[in-house]
């Protein structure tokens, strides 16, 4: 015996038999029997017919067996109506969901037809308001069955007892596969769990609980017929039927193309943000490969002097030991050879006598080295903290130490008007980068011999502000509100990837900070960063671990991934 | 090694390296100073046969500084002696500074100090070669210059073809055997315009072969691709006349060749113009007449390269 079928029919039966039961009212106060009942009423009974002619014939009653006789009188009762065509229709008339909302229509008309007492015309009006309902009803079938939102109505049990077209696309499934199944079908299967009991949660709730809750809306994560991942964007509604029983509308949109599609942007703006890193990063190391390469240089070519002053005062000793042994068993013939041989070597061989200038340079070089390789570590703070308590000024310091060869080859005029500061809490790699990038945009600004920069640091309760001024070209004021915009450059192509200013920006709004711009064209600009000195801490990075142990935290951890993948 | 005559002029923002200087060319006539328009005013009032300038400087660059060297004092030899390599600056000082060497540091005291000496000799040598002025002005003083374009692209090729076959005497070549076989047989062949691609798979050492055999061939490199080690080898090995980044403009392109070709006539006129061949005279290498297979003769001239003792 096939049992879904005989399940579809009963349930199409039930559903053909509520509405005959809506609209019975109408039936009973105006007595007509118009082309709404005969099609509702063709409804219930081609369903019944379907209900039979799944029952296999030798189970039915001898009345029964003879199908031909029952399939003559259903066609006669639905007169020229093709059956298998009729069914079809049957399959996708209006549910559950919309005999909710026609329900409400429909109390409507009858309303106005209540309103005036049955006059001559009321026959009139009955067919006007018969009018009206088929026509909402129309519509409502058409919006629901073209709409790209997926709806469902579960009971309180989660069992499916209506999905829309759109629910089963989203899915995979056939409407038949769907209804009466319980609706954690759709859900992975280690998420079927939570999801019931979410579900109970949701149907228990009182109906102010219902209006305050929002769980249920937001992304997540199903499964499609053939096993692949599905994002969601869900919400629902609660309602209760006529019958006092509380049904689940839940609304679902397919958002997998577009989650996939941010996720490719994401990636992107990342690489770009990383080659914004890199770029920069590779102009800082041309600069500093040529501000290393020339103590190197010196260095270097120096020790290769020593070696040659090495040379001579080796041979110059071996010399002298000659004499020594020539002196005390020689002859004076040989003796006075060597001593000639002497004198024309030092003639020639006075490299030796600038070994003091030659170590000193190659020391002076190495120092410079050291300095420099170390500028680069405290820059890129490599060995610190992530986050911690900084001094600003400091990181200013070891910024210029990186920046201060390109104010040199400019001869740009540095002034530092550096206030004391109390420690704020920050990532001082990032500021790091904030103030490398609006320290090389000033460099780069300044186009004449007179340039001028000039740093200035004060804090009031509240923050500590750092004022960045230079007397470069300025900026235009159309362009000063979009400077900070992700791809603005007003650098030709290829010398500026237009995100320097949004990093900077980024990295300030992640510390609650503020950053601001006063431009004046031809005479220069000022960026000014105010950073609090008092902030929560908002990261993961930053928050107070919840347990010393490392077990403890992942238990912690896995709830929220389970439930939400929302970014 | 003995002392040359001429004096040299070391320029560099970092004192030290001057002091190291000073050092390495102790008993030498040299001069330093840290400031470029020091620089330039000492060229104006004496003569300096060198001069050695680092590229990055407060007052000015290195190659912006040579390029006035250049009108200030053409017969000096310039050499641009930096800490880092940036392709575009090693073009600048291709193009407009016309340098004899680029030269990174940190540097070899021995090999530093061979160049400059062959440096210091090239510039010493223009009253030496008379007699080759004459047998040259003899040779080909009335001929035209002739041009020959390698590019792997046939399409590129043509672009070339439509610009200058109705002024001068063109020839064509996708492969480097082909422009090997062509420049043997056309002498008139003045200027050539190679292609980054094909040179590239031989390296620089084609260019470098191509002068090695004829000094006074102009050589203009065509490039999409941007090598800065590729760049420096042209220059120190090659003694390119130019390198142009594809694509650019037919007008600019053409005035390359023009600038080329008048280069050539004044090689042709007189071999002392021509940098190579005081080169070629210093080192006693002349040029060579090979017979033997491209291949060949670009490893010989391959293993002569990295032989080398100076940069």
């Amino acid at each position: 015996m096939n049992y879904d079928h005989i399940r579809t029919a009963l349930r199409k039966a039930r559903l053909a038999l509520d509405k005959l039961e809506l609209l019975e009212p109408l039936w009973e106060q105006h007595s007509t029997h118009d082309d709404t009942m005969s099609d509702v009423f063709s409804d219930f009974t081609l369903s019944i017919h379907q209900l039979i002619k799944a029952i296999p014939e030798k189970l039915l009653p001898p009345l029964l067996q003879n199908r031909q006789a029952i399939s003559a009188k259903v066609t006669t009762l639905s007169e020229t109506l093709d059956v298998s065509k009729a069914l079809a229709e049957t399959e996708s008339r209006l549910q559950a969901f919309i005999e909710e909302t026609m329900r409400s229509e429909m109390q409507k008309a009858l309303q106005q037809l209540s309103a005036p007492p049955a006059r001559p015309e009321a026959d009139a009006l009955t067919r006007e308001a018969n009018d009206t309902l088929r026509r909402s009803e129309a519509r409502l079938q058409t919006i629901i069955d073209s709409t790209p939102l997926g709806i469902c109505i579960t009971n309180e049990d989660g069992i499916l007892e209506y999905v829309n077209d759109a629910y089963c696309r989203i899915y995979g499934y056939s409407p038949e596969e769907l209804i009466g199944e319980h609706f954690t079908k759709v859900v992975p299967p280690d998420k079927t769990q939570f999801w019931r009991e979410m579900h109970d949660k949701y149907m228990q709730m009182t109906g102010e609980e219902i209006r305050g809750y929002s769980a249920i809306r937001t992304e997540w994560v199903v499964r499609h017929k053939d096993g692949s991942p599905l994002t969601i964007l869900a919400d629902a509604a609660r309602i209760t039927a006529e019958d006092g029983r509380r049904k689940k509308v839940t609304f679902v949109m397919n958002i997998t193309e577009m989650v996939k599609l941010r996720e490719r942007l994401r990636q992107s703006e990342i690489q770009l943000m990383q080659a914004e890193k890199m770029s920069s990063l590779g102009q800082m190391v041309a600069g500093l490969a040529h501000e290393i390469n020339t103590p190197l240089g010196y260095l270097k070519s120096n020790l290769q002097l020593l070696l040659n002053a090495q040379k001579e005062l080796a041979s110059m000793l071996h010399l002298y030991q000659n004499l020594k042994e020539q002196i005390l068993h020689g002859s004076s013939s040989a003796v006075a050879q060597l001593l000639h041989e002497i004198e024309e070597q030092s003639e020639t061989a006075t490299l030796y006598t600038e070994i003091e200038n030659m170590c000193l340079n190659a020391l002076d070089g190495a120092a410079r080295i050291q300095d420099l390789v170390s500028a680069l570590k405290n820059f890129s703070r490599i060995d610190e903290a992530e986050f911690k308590p900084v001094n600003l000024n400091e990181n200013l310091e070891s910024t210029l130490k990186i920046v201060e060869h390109l104010f040199r080859e400019k001869g740009i005029r540095l002034e530092k008007d550096f206030g004391a500061l109390p420690d704020v809490l920050a990532y001082p790699a990032q500021l790091n980068q904030v103030f490398l990038n609006l320290l090389t945009n000033a460099v780069q600004a300044i186009t004449h011999d007179h340039g001028h920069i000039k740093i200035t640091t004060r804090h009031d309760d509240h923050s500590v502000i750092i004022k960045i001024t230079d007397n470069g070209s300025g900026i235009k004021p159309e362009h000063l509100n979009k400077i900070f915009d992700p791809f603005f450059t007003t650098k030709p192509v290829g010398q500026g990837t237009g995100l320097g200013l949004s990093i900077t920006h980024q990295i300030i709004e992640r510390h609650q900070g503020q950053i601001s711009v006063e431009s004046q064209v031809g005479l220069g600009s000022t960026f000014t960063i105010k950073l609090p000195i008092e902030r929560l801490p908002v990261s993961s990075t930053e928050a107070v671990l919840a347990s010393p142990f490392s077990e403890d935290l992942k238990t912690v951890e896995s709830p929220s991934t389970q439930t939400s993948i929302t970014t | 090694m003995n002392t040359p005559k001429s004096k040299i002029l070391f320029v560099d923002d970092e004192p030290q390296i001057l002091e190291t200087m000073k050092l390495i060319f102790r008993g030498w006539h040299i001069a330093t100073t840290t400031s470029p328009k020091d620089a330039l005013q000492r060229l104006q009032s004496e003569p300096f046969g060198v001069i050695v300038s680092d590229q990055r400087m407060p007052e000015m660059t290195g190659v912006e500084l040579l390029k006035e060297a250049k009108k200030l004092s053409p017969k000096s030899v310039r050499i641009l002696l930096t800490g880092y390599s940036e392709l575009n600056n090693i073009i600048e000082a291709i193009n407009s500074g016309e340098v004899y060497r680029f030269i990174i540091k940190p540097w070899d005291n021995e090999k530093l100090k061979a160049t400059i000496l062959n440096a210091c000799k090239i510039a010493e040598l223009y009253v030496d070669l008379r007699e080759e002025v004459e047998k040259a002005q003899h040779q080909l003083a009335d001929q035209s210059v002739e041009l020959l374009f390698i590019d792997r692209l046939d399409s590129h090729l043509q672009g070339y073809k439509s610009l200058f076959e109705n002024i001068y005497t063109c020839h064509f070549a996708q492969t480097l055997e082909e422009a090997y076989h062509i420049l043997a047989e056309h002498k008139a062949i003045g200027v050539v315009a190679c292609d980054s691609t094909l040179a590239s798979t031989k390296g620089a050492i084609f260019l470098t072969a191509l002068r090695t055999m004829y000094p006074d061939l102009v050589i203009i490199f065509m490039s999409d691709s941007k090598d800065a080690q590729e760049a420096i080898r042209l220059i120190n090995d090659g003694q390119i006349f130019r390198y142009l980044v594809k694509p650019f403009p037919r007008s600019a392109f053409r005035e390359t060749i023009e600038a080329a070709i008048a280069l050539h006539k004044s090689y042709r006129e007189n071999p002392l113009n021509n940098i190579k061949r005081r080169e070629d005279k210093v080192l006693q290498s002349g040029p060579v007449q090979s017979q033997m297979p491209l291949n060949d003769f670009l490893a010989d001239i391959r293993n002569k390269v990295s032989a080398k003792k100076f940069y």
